[in-house]
């Protein structure tokens, strides 16, 4: 080992914060905001979560370039067949 | 030995190529899971709320705690691999260990779920949520069982000691990449059959 230089961050802390945004996500479900609104929030809550796996645990954050390339383009190809996807599913009856 | 110290600087200095691999693989993993939850998404909203009812039935405590347990598991997975890397023999083989049984723990509850939801007369024929829904854990599911067996394999090789003899020390991150990008899965999967009727 020993290929990747850099200090471990705390895994423990990242762990707490995962566990934290858990349970507000879980919460925000049974809060009285409008469904488009808590969807949202939970969907970017969920991004948030991923983004911290990614970059911490993942060390995406320690990673050369290309590899975060690797990591985020496979991401953009899907968010645009979703997007690209969503007038013909929800305006096309 | 100028063969080894090569491999040493070239991985000194640049991505090892053990690691590229895995990135390609795991880059092919997003675009088989980002299929099926576009797919899932899209007819979801062309339902126009249509499955809400459906989607009630699912257990939200049951989902929220094995949430916890996978998110549990990717923590001592990367500290299996952080115990690797500063050469805790005795921390990376428990760690490793804790791992594979929390992802056992995982597969435990989802079988249960399964059980119960099967039970309640909702089989993958019940209707488009319920299809999805069994395609998509199940999928998932296979993936977890997959980073078991993995993880399984190199805690008998740290047990006996060929994990470092056989200086194979670098599976440990290379699953570990694997584990917790079922890991995110789930992180995406959870809300959107959990949470969002």
């Amino acid at each position: 080992m020993g290929d990747n230089h850099h200090e471990h961050p705390n895994y423990v802390a990242i762990w707490a914060w995962l566990l934290l945004l858990l349970f507000v996500s879980v919460i925000a479900v049974y809060l009285p905001f409008s469904q488009g609104l808590t969807v949202s929030f939970i969907f970017i809550v969920a991004a948030v979560k991923a983004g911290m796996v990614g970059m911490y645990f993942m060390h995406l954050k320690f990673e050369e370039r290309l590899v975060r390339y690797i990591a985020i383009v496979p991401v953009i190809l899907f968010l645009i067949m979703l997007v690209s996807l969503i007038p013909d599913t929800v305006y096309n009856r | 030995m100028s063969g080894a110290s090569t491999v040493t600087e070239y991985q000194a200095t640049h991505t090892v190529p053990g690691r590229m691999g895995v990135w390609w693989f795991l880059a092919s993993e997003i675009m088989v899971f980002g299929g099926f939850l576009a797919v899932y998404i899209l007819y979801r909203m062309a339902s126009h709320g249509a499955w809400a009812a459906m989607a009630e039935h699912v257990s939200a405590p049951i989902g929220t705690f094995n949430t916890v347990v996978l998110l549990t598991s990717s923590l001592t997975m990367v500290k299996a691999f952080e115990a690797v890397d500063k050469d805790a023999r005795d921390k990376a083989r428990n760690y490793l260990l804790i791992t594979v049984l929390l992802g056992v723990a995982f597969l435990c509850v989802k079988g249960f779920e399964y059980s119960h939801e099967i039970s309640m007369g909702f089989t993958p024929l019940s209707g488009s949520f319920w299809s999805f829904y069994y395609v998509l854990t199940g999928l998932h599911g296979l993936h977890v069982l997959a980073g078991i067996i993995a993880n399984f394999c190199l805690y008998i090789m740290a047990v006996r000691g060929t994990l470092w003899s056989k200086n194979c020390q670098g599976r440990v991150e290379f699953a570990g990449l694997y584990w917790h990008l079922v890991d995110v899965i789930w992180i995406f999967l959870f809300p959107l059959l959990y949470l969002s009727y």
